[in-house]
């Protein structure tokens, strides 16, 4: 469904990604890992149209994404940021509302309709009760659901998450994912995120999720498959510099556990 | 909740209404209840009665030409206030922040020098400077391609402090017994020299300006989630942030080249809405609308009245504005400030 070929792009002079190959089939998950400052957040940005790249392609069933305006590009792909700090205190149904944006003219305003997709939104991921809170007293984790819910009533068929997890305690971490894993199981939702914990990969891989791993790293992407194929010890001491076991539970299941600092010597 | 709207909507119509209606019966010159009425009559239906010219002129050409222009000085400030805090992202900015105001002002001290009175070319001088105040802020935000808000700020604020210069040096330049008082008059802000031509003169741009905020006021909500997710929501985030710019402009240049500058009402009044009704700016348009053309005609009122002169009207709005607005933050509690 979404084919990226051949992708360069730089900052100025200062070249962020290298020749980024990529393909993702409707209703996978793709988890993209590497070290801070390797380009993730640049790649999504690509993907998303907030980065204008000149050399390289991105497509959406073999169309060039760059023929699709804002609105159009909307509807195919919503977004969760890292993090959401905002000064206006808007109620929560407000800030759902708001991704009925993609389906307004300049002039417009939501409907009856708009409104019902929205609150159907909320109520998926399960926190209709928030509706009339103001956005700016929910804890981090409320708001990243809160946030996920504007990015379902926008229906767009991908959800770009950056980091979804990074503000998150142990509990809503696992939430987080859970909802993330029926978005794509139950929703057939295509789910492309950036996330420090390859482990995450795991976590989809081991619910039966459809899910691909891309390990990017100086610039380039090095692995791209499945998690238990691409998160062996040696790729993970190779992006990281870290020495980690993988281990396996309940016959099937994978977890990757890190256990140091690697030698030079053994590098 | 149909119901609450309803009592909502009512309630923001009746506001400027009942202040519009108010200042005919009051002001320095005695006039019974009666004879506002039979003015009334007259100037309406044409109804013959008992009035002279100059009470006719006194009730119709003055205080309701001064009380429709402070109705829409006031909305327009107000509006322009609410639409450009939340494109900036920030509650503390207010209707000249672009440096119309400044713009505006030079342009009206420029007039005043060069033809030595107030006159109509003061309101076209102030609007057009008031303009090309704003067209510089954006030029210079484009000189380097960073975070376009905080360069348009920036510009903003570059561009006010050069034409609040060139006021200072207007000021010094200016014959301190004619122009210097007129000068120094219409920088404090006033209503008093309003009249129907220079009404119809602000009022096209006036309400070009707020229809086309009161329009895109959801869209305004979408703009201030920021660049990046406001892309993502659909929007072409460059086309609507210069519609909102030249709305703004247009509504804020129309009401400074009338009244002069005006402070406290673009940044305050807001802020009341934001207490009452909350953030979301479909209600939070309208409601500044509504509040603010109702206070500045209540100000209005006070300043020609209070006393046997006229108080110029930026004195005024922050004197009383403030009480009433820390009285309101203290029954809101803020409402989530």
């Amino acid at each position: 469904m979404i084919k990226i070929k051949k992708l360069s792009f730089s900052y100025e002079d200062k070249k962020v990604l290298d020749n980024v190959n990529l393909e993702l089939k409707r209703g996978q998950v793709l988890c993209i890992i590497g070290p801070n400052g390797s380009g993730k957040t640049t790649l999504t940005n690509c993907i998303l149209g907030i980065n204008h790249y000149k050399k390289g392609l991105i497509t959406y069933n073999n169309r060039d994404l760059n023929e699709f305006n804002y609105k159009e590009r909307a509807k195919l792909f919503s977004y969760v940021p890292q993090e959401k700090g905002n000064v206006f205190p808007y109620r929560v149904f407000e800030m759902v509302l708001m991704g009925r944006a993609p389906y307004q003219s300049v002039f417009s305003q939501p409907n009856r309709r708009d409104r019902e997709i929205s609150l159907e939104s909320l109520k998926k991921i399960g926190i209709e009760s928030f509706k009339d809170r103001l956005f700016t007293k929910l804890s981090g984790g409320e708001k990243q659901l809160v946030i996920l819910a504007r990015a379902l009533a926008q229906e767009s068929e991908v959800i770009v998450m950056d980091e979804p997890t990074s503000s998150l305690d142990y509990k809503n971490e696992f939430m987080f994912l859970d909802i993330i894993k029926e978005l794509s199981v139950n929703n057939k939702k295509t789910i492309i995120m950036t996330t420090h914990f390859p482990n995450h990969a795991f976590f989809f891989e081991n619910s039966g999720v459809d899910t691909v791993i891309a390990t990017l790293s100086n610039k380039k992407i090095n692995n791209f498959g499945r998690p238990k194929e691409v998160l062996t010890e040696r790729n993970i001491s190779k992006i990281y510099s870290i020495k980690s076991k993988v281990v396996n539970y309940d016959k099937n299941k994978k977890h990757i556990i890190p256990i140091g600092g690697i030698n030079n010597e053994e590098k | 909740m149909i119901r609450k709207r309803k009592i909502l909507v009512f309630g923001l119509l009746i506001l400027p209404i009942s202040i519009l209606t108010f200042s005919l019966f009051v002001g320095r010159y005695p006039t019974s209840f009666d004879l506002v009425i039979d003015v009334l009559l007259f100037k309406i239906f044409g109804i013959e009665t008992d009035t002279t010219l100059i009470e006719q002129a006194l009730v119709w050409d003055v205080r309701l030409s001064r009380a429709l222009s402070g109705l829409i000085v006031g909305g327009a400030l107000s509006v322009s206030g609410a639409s450009l805090q939340s494109l900036f992202k920030n509650p503390l900015v207010d209707s000249g922040i672009l440096g119309v105001s400044s713009g505006a002002g030079f342009g009206a001290i420029l007039s005043i020098i060069i033809f030595n009175q107030v006159s109509l070319y003061t309101i076209i001088f102030a609007f057009f400077f008031g303009l090309l105040a704003v067209f510089l802020s954006t030029l210079i935000s484009k000189v380097y391609k960073t975070n376009p808000m905080i360069m348009l700020v920036l510009g903003g604020v570059i561009v006010s402090s050069v034409f609040s210069s060139l006021i200072s040096l207007g000021k010094y330049v200016a014959d301190p017994f004619n122009e210097l008082p007129a000068i120094t008059f219409w920088l404090m802000g006033s209503l008093a020299s309003s009249n129907y031509s220079d009404f119809r003169v602000a009022l096209i741009p006036i309400l070009i300006g707020i229809t086309g905020m009161f329009l895109m006021r959801w869209r305004i909500n979408v703009l201030s989630m920021g660049e990046r997710d406001a892309k993502t929501l659909g929007i072409n985030t460059g086309l609507n942030r210069a519609l909102i710019i030249i709305f703004t402009t247009l509504a804020t240049a129309g009401a400074v080249s009338i009244a002069g500058t005006i402070g406290w009402i673009g940044l305050v009044i807001p802020h009341l809405g934001r207490m009452l009704v909350g953030n979301d700016n479909r209600k939070l348009i309208p409601v500044s609308l509504s509040l603010g053309s109702f206070f500045l005609v209540f100000i209005d009122i006070i300043s020609r009245t209070i006393t046997g002169g006229e108080i110029p009207l930026g004195i005024l709005t922050s004197l009383i504005g403030a009480p009433f607005y820390v009285y309101i933050l203290k029954i809101t509690k803020g409402s989530g400030w």
